[in-house]
């Protein structure tokens, strides 16, 4: 079966009449001339006649050949099972929709994934007769030439002329329901039809969903990815392990995706505070790993950051680079609330002060500090100042100074509560009942009922999540010999995530409880540190280290957005005034910065479309109070298309779904006009020789 | 009975000779005799013995009482004795006759091809009728200086016009007059003209034909010539032939009409140049190849060469 990309140009045909026409039009006109010897000259051309026919036979052959291979060449065969296009004369109306996400800006065979789309829009957006269109270009939000469709082909050229891709992610379903109110919209009898030319990621396109779309509408999915997945390296994160301390050392990460086939050694180069530093590892194949290396950083405050992969040459450049922040805290201040004497003896809180500040003494580092508070005269001031807040047996909290707590938990504070008491469990519920619906415990703690506790162990720990995370394989011989007294007891609370206990005694009792809360984090930790082992451990320091930092983590700065997405950041409370602050954004960039007001809580920052990849800092007087890095989106970095069967099968919805192979497949079947072409000189050229032949 | 005589002209100074050919001819177009004046010392001379009336220069089929000894003879009793060779029956004491060539006039006609095809003229130059008309009236005018019979045969489809050989200067006046009013017929059959011609004639002489030879048959003129060479008449052949015929012109395309009611032909020259040269050639091949297998005396004549340099060469080359 063969199609026309261009069948129109069919109409050509008529022209082999040309060299039929051309011979009579510029035969020359004889000149009469008077000859005796006519009989010669008769004698002569009747003996070439034969020779001259046979000529004229083959020129006209060639000739006409030659015309109907450039009309064949002009009309683009294709050889396949191309669908016949309909070509009724009834109205149309044609919506089509181009990926503009980062992913249509890998190469392959040197050539942009995008190029080969505008070319496959390009041919939709052509003048056919009753037929308007659209174009919409699709990025985190859809850009439609035209509120509807029209017929001005031109205009939609002219916007896919200088269409590039974009470091934004497809929103697909903001596509699809433009494109669908479109064609909603349209005359109920035109015909409707869906041009969505993409390369079909797999992580874009699972989603899929064209119920927004009519039931009649005719839906046209034209891939422009290669037939293999082109192979594409990545950083798909940066940032600080942890919360960056000012003077302290931190663990820079680095997470690079490997989407190619095989093993790659990767090196990449993270350049922050005025450092850079190497970061090397070994990349499987279709995973993503993480490389870190220690830094150093000096200064406190926002630190802005590149890190760049090193001597690699992939399908997708930009995702080589990824700008990144990093909010260097100065060093820690916990806040302890407890009524026990600050003098040192074997008290829970004295454990718990030599626990939290274990390394004080040590020379030359910003030091960390306990502050402790007396619950009962609580100084608002030095709580807020605080960056944690360590609660053990605090007595009954009055609701003010729960009130207070729980202020601070919303606007991003870590609370740890060292619970064993029954006024313990009823301070938590309290609390709870403050927080009303943001604050979704797992389980109630009640004061402890029945048999007294005692010589209880821990029997279960989620051991991929911190504390535990990072005590691996030693975490079971470390935990055996724990024995704990005391304690309250627990009782599941429906609604609540499971996943937030964390370690549970052997009672089912609940031990280590994580909640996140609004902004911030509560960790109940229902153990009676005076009277179990725990404190007498190994692994009491680094137990409460790692616990004190992934309560810390959430306001450790590492705030990253996609690029073109909505953005809205309530400001720190120390940013000030929304009149007093100034957004800029990387060099040499014009992207619109979004506006900065004021709301109860604070400044705000709405910015509506976060511009391109960079650093974005929020100054007042020049002083950063905030930063963002905007960046490509993950999802963008995975090439490997979907298998368009699942879209026309499952996700089509019962409604006519096309495949159509423009950007991979048909650069190589439409080849024939090529090999057409040069069948055309060939005649040409045989022309020429039998004209030498037969000398002429 | 033949005389033996002597050429009238052949001791006279040129201006005596000049003041009495233009008493015989008449001055008309195609005689120039001021041209002519360079072939006054020339004399047309047969290559064979020719038989007249009349006492001239030419030798004679007979022998005679000339003054030129050709042999001796035995005399036959009843024979003229002024002939016997009285020394010679003196010393031998047989009698002999002594022989002597007899010199007798020539009797030339002049055949003009008057068919359609002697009209070409191409873009030079006369046409072929002209310059045989040209060629004609000096030859007409060299052979009556010489005290010779001239006659005149017009040519086409049939005889068309015959003046018997005649020496006096009116008749020769006469023939170059008629030779000037020639006009060309479509028609041609040489042939039949040839075998009509010979018909007429009576006596033997010399036949010069002036013919482009462009003839259907040429096997049947060359048949009707032959005639003329059994009854022992001396034929010369001037094949004319035009520049512009020998070779087809230069430009894309020409509709080529033909002089004889042939039609014409559309054709580009340069498809058939090479095979038209070749069948013209063949043509004259095969004319000059069946005049001389004929026994004829064959000249190509070029229009292109002036009728005087071809007329002084053809009577140098017959005088040698």
């Amino acid at each position: 079966m063969m199609n026309f990309l261009q069948p129109w140009y069919l109409l050509g045909l008529a022209a082999v009449v040309l060299p039929v026409a051309v011979h009579y039009l510029t035969r020359p006109r004889p000149r009469r001339l008077p000859l005796s010897t006519i009989r010669f000259v008769r004698e002569a051309v009747q003996q070439k006649r034969a020779r001259h026919r046979l000529r004229d036979l083959i020129i006209l052959t060639l000739r006409t050949a030659a015309i109907c291979l450039i009309v064949w060449a002009f009309a683009r065969p294709l050889i396949g099972a191309r669908p016949p296009e309909p070509q009724e004369n009834g109205n149309r109306v044609r919506i089509v929709v181009l990926d503009q996400s980062q992913s249509m800006a890998a190469v392959s065979n040197g050539v942009w994934a995008f190029e080969r789309a505008r070319a496959a829009a390009g041919r939709r957006l052509s003048f056919e007769p009753g037929l308007s269109a659209d174009l919409i270009l699709a990025g985190a939000r859809p850009r439609a030439t035209f509120p509807s469709p029209s017929s001005n082909f031109a205009a939609m050229q002219a916007a896919l002329s200088p269409a590039a891709p974009l470091s934004e992610t497809l929103n697909l379903k903001a596509a699809i329901d433009l494109a669908g109110d479109m064609l909603a919209r349209a005359s109920k009898s035109a015909q409707r039809e869906l041009w969505v030319i993409s390369d079909f990621q797999r992580s874009n396109w699972t989603s899929a969903d064209f119920s927004p779309l009519p039931t009649d509408t005719r839906v046209h999915l034209e891939s422009v990815a290669p037939a293999q997945p082109p192979e594409n390296l990545a950083i798909l994160r940066v940032g600080a392990q942890g919360r960056a301390e000012q003077g302290r050392e931190v663990r820079l990460e680095a997470d690079v995706g490997n989407y190619s086939q095989s093993p790659r050694d990767v090196r990449v180069e993270v350049s922050v505070a005025g450092a850079s530093y190497r970061l090397e590892g070994h990349c499987p194949p279709g995973v993503r790993t993480t490389l870190s290396a220690s830094a150093l950083l000096p200064q406190a405050g926002w630190q802005a950051g590149e890190a760049r992969l090193l001597d690699v040459r992939d399908a997708l450049a930009a995702d080589n680079m990824r700008p990144f922040v990093v909010h260097v805290h100065p060093p820690v201040v916990y806040a302890l609330l407890t009524r026990d004497s600050p003098e040192p003896h074997p008290s829970s809180s004295h454990f718990l002060e030599r626990a939290l500040v274990p390394d004080k003494a040590l020379a030359g580092r910003p030091a960390e500090r306990v502050i402790r508070l007396d619950p009962a005269a609580l100084d608002r001031d030095m709580l807020s100042t605080a960056d944690l807040i360590v609660l053990d047996h605090p007595g009954r909290l009055s609701n003010e100074a729960i009130k207070q707590l729980w202020n601070l938990m919303r606007l991003g504070r870590g609370v740890l509560y060292v619970a064993c008491e029954a006024a313990d469990a009823s301070n938590l519920g309290v609390l709870t009942g403050q927080a009303g619906a943001d604050l979704r415990m797992p389980v109630e703690f009640v004061p402890a009922q029945g048999r007294p506790r005692e010589d209880t162990f821990i029997a279960s720990t989620r051991s991929q999540d911190a504390p535990f995370r990072a005590f691996g394989d030693q975490l079971a011989a470390g935990l055996a010999p724990l024995r704990f007294n005391g304690g309250l007891d627990s009782r599941r609370v429906n609604g609540g995530l499971t996943d937030d206990v964390l370690a549970s005694y052997g009672d089912q009792s609940a031990c280590l409880v994580v909640t996140r809360c609004a902004a911030g984090t509560l960790a109940v930790l229902n153990v009676d540190l005076s009277q179990s082992n725990l404190v007498a451990s190994p692994m009491f320091v680094p137990l409460m280290s790692e616990l004190t930092a992934r309560l810390l983590s959430r306001t450790s700065g590492q705030d990253e957005i996609a690029s073109g997405q909505m953005f809205v950041k309530e400001l720190p409370p120390d940013a000030g005034p929304a009149a007093a602050l100034s957004v800029a954004g990387p060099p040499r960039s014009n992207a619109a910065l979004g506006t900065l007001i004021d709301s109860d809580s604070g400044a705000v920052w709405r910015w509506p479309e976060a511009g391109p990849p960079g650093v974005y800092m929020v100054r007042h007087d020049q002083t950063p109070v905030y930063a963002v890095a905007s960046t490509i989106p993950t999802e963008e970095s995975d090439l490997t298309p979907m298998d368009m069967s699942v879209l026309k099968d499952r996700l089509a919805g019962g409604r006519s779904v096309l495949i159509e192979d423009a950007g991979a497949s048909a650069p190589g079947r439409d080849t024939g006009w090529s090999w057409i072409a040069v069948a055309c000189v060939s005649c040409m050229l045989t022309e020429i020789a039998a004209l030498k032949f037969f000398r002429t | 009975m033949p005389r033996v005589g002597r050429a009238v002209f052949s001791g006279l100074p040129l201006m005596t000779a000049l003041a009495s050919a233009s008493s015989i001819s008449r001055r008309g177009r195609f005689l120039d005799l001021p041209a002519l004046a360079a072939l006054e010392r020339m004399r047309f001379v047969t290559r064979n013995q020719i038989e007249c009336a009349f006492s001239g220069r030419h030798r004679s089929r007979r022998q005679g009482g000339s003054t030129e000894f050709v042999d001796y003879r035995q005399y036959t009793p009843g024979e003229d004795l002024r002939r016997l060779d009285w020394k010679v029956l003196g010393r031998t004491g047989k009698p002999f006759v002594r022989l002597y060539q007899d010199e007798t006039n020539l009797l030339c006609t002049l055949a003009i091809d008057a068919s359609g095809s002697m009209q070409f003229g191409g873009h030079r130059g006369p046409s072929k009728l002209e310059y045989a008309q040209w060629l004609a009236t000096g030859m007409s005018h060299v052979i009556a200086r010489q005290q010779d019979q001239v006659g005149l045969a017009v040519l086409s489809g049939r005889l068309r016009d015959l003046i018997q050989p005649g020496g006096t200067s009116s008749h020769v006046a006469g023939i170059q007059d008629r030779i000037e009013r020639l006009t060309t017929e479509p028609a041609t059959d040489l042939a039949v003209a040839m075998r009509e011609l010979f018909a007429r004639l009576s006596q033997r002489g010399v036949l010069m034909v002036l013919s482009d030879f462009l003839v259907d048959d040429l096997d049947r003129t060359f048949a009707s010539l032959r005639l003329f060479r059994h009854r022992r008449w001396e034929v010369i052949l001037l094949h004319l032939i035009h520049p512009d015929e020998e070779q087809l012109p230069e430009g894309l395309a020409y509709r080529f009409e033909g002089l004889e009611n042939e039609g014409g032909t559309d054709c580009s020259p340069a498809q058939i140049r090479d095979a038209y040269r070749k069948r013209f050639e063949d043509h004259a091949t095969a004319v000059r190849s069946l005049a001389l297998a004929g026994g004829c005396d064959y000249r190509r004549v070029s229009t292109s060469i002036p009728y005087l340099q071809t007329l002084g060469t053809f009577l140098v080359e017959r005088s040698g």
